[in-house]
């Protein structure tokens, strides 16, 4: 008995990695289609968009990189199908180098979809792309969006696109959604664009950064947070479009639980070890 | 050439006369702006007499919209298209509208200020004959006169950060005062600093090299410049003991930086013929290419001490296992606080938060540094205090002080 | 607008004169104390007050914006030259690892066509280019996935190895983890519903967002408090000279 549990104490960390490829790839062959309950900072957060008139335009801040996207790009793609039916149409920036090119993938992924067929670039959504200092970014979007970003991702003129006509500053927009990982994000919108301009602000953000919003939540300067891959699968629940965080979300369920049981081994086979010495 | 060498005493003449002649420009600057002032006014007062001929000849509710276009007020509300009453309801209204504001809502106002801003109007204007849009676009008037900060050169709004800005500046100026005049300074036991020699002896002793990384971002954050400055101690050991020091950098300015001061430790250590620039060198911008960069030279060179020094993110605990896996000693130390668990459960010493910045005071044991130290204890000793108070006061409903903290 | 003018222009013949004094002097100043020490130091202090000045300016002055577009300006300026340090140094690092045949030196071959690959297609087509499009999809977002995910697996080996009930403390922590770790799924609470008498009176997931919420806000935010003076009294020191090991020295 001790000698197991001496080899389990010192045991090779890649029999723990190939547990865990195991427990990842499992529930994606076979979903657990486990209930999702949905977290009252989602349920804000999608309040806001839902209770939107038609015809409304928020901005869409995609402040994030590919190596966030698992969590964050099926959160873009929930709120912007939420958005678009809905008929809110949005003004997607970046505060990240490659946040640009996040959104566009978002957009090619939902416009190729029969749903959302009749959705146009530059009437429904814009892709305005990346500039360089994001506090001096945000900051400038107060005065003029079309200041900062006089074209879009791809070049073509701001102030030409039928969803810019009427648009200058943040008193224009409707809410202001960002996805953030990082510090660029979420806390620039609330400092600048909520404490200066009174936008609404609210977003979704990678599960790691979460506690960092909940001061802005309490003080009411942030109106919802999606948090993380579980956020995004409650978002997907609440449009009512399963997709990949809800499948990533059975595959997090079955990691948690395994974390806890080899937290569990390690604690044990230590009480015997350590006992028997 | 050396007819060119300078009298360094006479830099601070230099700089004097720089800073001087910065604010000769400013005055200059105020100066004009205050004359653009005085112009504007008396501007204002022609508009104002031209209106006021203006209200005689049209209607009531075309004179109001006139008006909003020259304030730039770009809607009047409909429903303040009715009769002033004199009633506590439509006082409320008129606060509630001049807050929603388009032209006043960067001024931040609270409802206190629009209530003034309202009675004053009242006071000015013949109400009994007027519209609430009237009445609305003469306050938005008032306000925009008087929050019109535009030739100011102060923000009231920011004089709690001034004054906080101050107190806890004057604190380190004492405290660095008294550490010149010789007094003795305790410093606290801080392990992982402490550690940092045996790290390197540990390296020097297996015949394998340091790794130091001093975190994802430029030399325009302090934690980064805090992390160069304990590399500057890092290699004075390394050039001391002869062991290869390696730093991987994400950004050219934290390279070009590191280089000096490596360079600078092992001229003093008069091991100049040792230092390889080539070790400390500039990998990629990229977050997670840097991670697998820095873990590619882990796996090679199994350096036996590795050190984490600056501003970290997702890759904290990346890097942290690969040091731990090649059986490196590892000593971290980050302001991020979410990245400190991770730190702290895969490095053997972690500096947490200050810690990092205490560094510089701690290992050079220098009087001056030891006093700002001392003054910034001071001054987390006022702010425990603010926190007690202001929780005993807003559970007892007072506000005011909590209030006076926010920063706008 | 023209007094902007006058400090543009002053900044500007003053950078150009800065340049010039550098490259007309060259290596035999390297040993100045006044061009290592003094200058950065005064350069370090002017810009720092004119910050902390611009800080306390009103935002509807025109000075603020100006100030700031001109640091913003600056700060790109400079980070442009900087980049290409870095990419110099990049570049002639790997052209002698492989000139010189050193260890492993293939995969200096690998990554100087990735480089100028991806430059080419970039500088050619720009963002809408086929083949940037596949290189940003194919390669660089898998590759950036595969660096993140791995994460996941080293939080296991490293929880496997420091949550353990060491001390009284390290008990503490091992069961707010376990609680966050249940609280945070579905399957979680499935779990807890099997443990009797707790169960009755607590919801683990509301347990775990009251864990996050009170203690572990509390103590981010005393963290943050200690950091933030030390960010302020690091900055003081730097501003006043007092710091100057970053410089390679600390005379």
């Amino acid at each position: 008995m001790k000698a197991l549990f001496t080899i389990i104490n010192n045991m090779d960390r890649r029999y723990i990695f190939l547990a865990m490829v195991i427990a990842v790839i499992l529930p994606l062959i076979k979903p657990l289609a486990l209930p999702v309950k949905i977290t009252p900072n989602t349920q804000s957060s999608f309040d806001v968009i839902d209770s939107l008139a038609p015809g409304s335009k928020i901005l869409l801040s995609f402040d994030y990189d590919p190596a966030s996207s698992p969590e964050l790009q099926p959160m873009a793609k929930a709120v912007m199908t939420h958005c678009f039916r809905k008929d809110v149409k949005m003004i997607a920036v970046a505060l990240w180098p490659q946040g640009p090119m996040m959104a566009k993938k978002a957009f090619e992924s939902l416009s190729s979809d029969p749903e959302f067929s009749g959705k146009k670039y530059g009437v429904d959504f814009v892709n305005l792309g990346v500039q360089p200092s994001y506090v001096a970014v945000v900051k400038g979007m107060g005065d003029s969006i079309a200041g900062v970003f006089p074209t879009d991702f791809f070049g073509n003129k701001t102030t030409d696109f039928e969803i810019m006509k009427g648009v200058k500053n943040y008193r224009d927009l409707a809410a202001i959604f960002s996805l953030t990982t990082g510090s660029a994000g979420i806390g620039t919108y609330v400092t600048i664009a909520n404490a200066q301009y009174k936008t609404i602000v609210t977003g979704g953000c990678t599960a790691i950064s979460s506690l960092e919003y909940y001061p802005y939540l309490q003080s009411k300067q942030l109106i919802g947070l999606v948090e993380g891959l579980k956020g995004a699968s409650e978002y997907e629940r609440l449009v009512k479009k399963p997709a990949l965080a809800t499948a990533g979300m059975d595959v997090q369920a079955v990691v948690h639980m395994m974390l806890i049981f080899f937290i569990l081994l390690a604690n044990v086979s230590q009480m015997i070890v350590g006992k028997q010495k | 050439m050396s007819s060119l060498k300078f009298n360094h005493k006479k830099t601070n003449y230099l700089l004097m006369s720089v800073l001087l002649g910065f604010s000769l420009m400013f005055t200059a600057g105020q100066a004009r702006a205050t004359g653009e002032i005085t112009a504007q006014s008396s501007q204002t007062a022609e508009v104002t007499a031209a209106s006021a001929e203006a209200t005689q000849a049209v209607s009531v509710t075309a004179e109001a919209a006139a008006a909003a276009e020259t304030l730039q007020v770009p809607d009047v509300p409909a429903e303040l298209n009715t009769g002033y009453t004199g009633s506590e309801k439509h006082i409320k209204t008129l606060c509630a509208h001049i807050i929603k504001s388009r032209t006043l809502a960067s001024k931040d106002l609270e409802e206190s200020e629009a209530r003034v801003l309202v009675m004053d109007s009242l006071a000015q204007l013949p109400i009994e004959k007027l519209t609430l849009a009237q009445i609305y676009v003469h306050a938005v008037e008032l306000g925009e006169k008087r929050y019109d900060m535009s030739h100011s050169y102060f923000n009231p709004k920011r004089s709690n950060v001034l004054i906080a800005g101050i107190l806890l500046l004057s604190f380190i100026g004492y405290f660095t005062y008294h550490a010149r005049q010789g007094k003795d300074m305790f410093i606290r036991k801080i392990a992982g600093l402490s550690a940092i020699d045996e790290a390197v002896g540990r390296a020097t002793e297996m015949g394998k090299p340091v790794l130091f990384v001093p975190g994802i971002y430029d030399m325009d954050d302090i934690q980064t410049i805090a992390g160069v400055s304990i590399l500057g101690h890092v290699a004075k050991k390394t050039a001391e003991y002869e062991t290869n020091l390696l730093v991987p950098c994400t950004r050219s300015l934290v390279m070009s930086t590191s280089q000096e001061v490596v360079r600078e430790a092992y001229l003093k250590a008069g091991r100049v013929d040792s230092f390889k620039p080539e070790n400390i060198r500039y990998l990629t911008d990229d977050q997670f290419g840097y991670v697998a960069g820095v873990d590619g030279i882990m796996m090679r060179e199994k350096p036996a001490a590795n050190f984490y020094l600056g501003v970290f993110f997702a890759e904290s605990l990346i890097l942290a296992e690969t040091g731990h896996h090649v059986g490196a000693i590892q000593i971290a130390g980050t302001a991020m606080v979410h990245q400190i668990p991770f730190f702290v459960a895969a490095c053997d010493y972690t500096l947490i938060g200050e810690e990092l910045f205490a560094a510089s005071a701690y290992l050079t044991r220098e009087p001056m540094q030891l006093g700002t130290l001392k003054g910034q204890d001071v001054g987390k000793f006022l702010i425990i205090i603010v926190i007690v108070l202001g929780i005993v006061l807003e559970t007892c409903g007072i506000t005011f002080f909590s209030d006076w903290f926010i920063t706008h | 607008m023209d007094k902007m003018a006058l400090f543009n222009g002053f900044l500007i013949i003053f950078f150009i004169v800065l340049f010039v004094l550098l490259i007309v002097m060259g290596q035999t100043l390297r040993t100045s104390l006044f061009l290592r020490r003094k200058l950065p130091l005064a350069f370090c202090f002017i810009m720092g007050v004119t910050m902390i000045f611009q800080f306390f300016i009103p935002p509807e002055n025109s000075l603020y914006k100006e100030i700031e577009d001109l640091s913003t300006k600056w700060i790109q300026i400079i980070s442009s030259f900087a980049l290409v340090i870095g990419l110099i140094s990049l570049v002639t690092m790997n052209f002698n690892k492989i000139s010189r045949k050193y260890e492993d030196w293939q995969y200096s071959i690998v990554l100087l066509l990735g480089f100028f690959i991806t430059i080419f297609y970039g500088l050619r087509d720009g963002f809408e280019g086929k083949e940037f499009d596949f290189i940003f999809n194919y390669m660089y977002v898998p590759m950036q996935s595969t660096m993140f995910s791995i994460l996941a697996f080293f939080v296991a080996s490293a929880a496997f190895r420091a949550f353990r009930a060491r001390s009284r403390e390290a008990t503490l922590l091992l069961t707010a983890a376990v609680i966050v770790m249940l609280g945070r799924v579905e399957l979680g609470s499935v779990i807890w519903s099997y443990i009797p008498v707790v169960s009755r009176y607590f919801d683990v997931s509301e347990l775990a967002q009251w864990i996050n919420t009170v203690f572990t806000t509390a103590g981010q935010r005393a963290i943050l408090l200690g950091a933030s003076l030390g960010y302020i009294a690091a900055s003081f020191k730097i501003l006043l000279g007092i710091e100057r090991s970053y410089f390679g020295s600390e005379e």
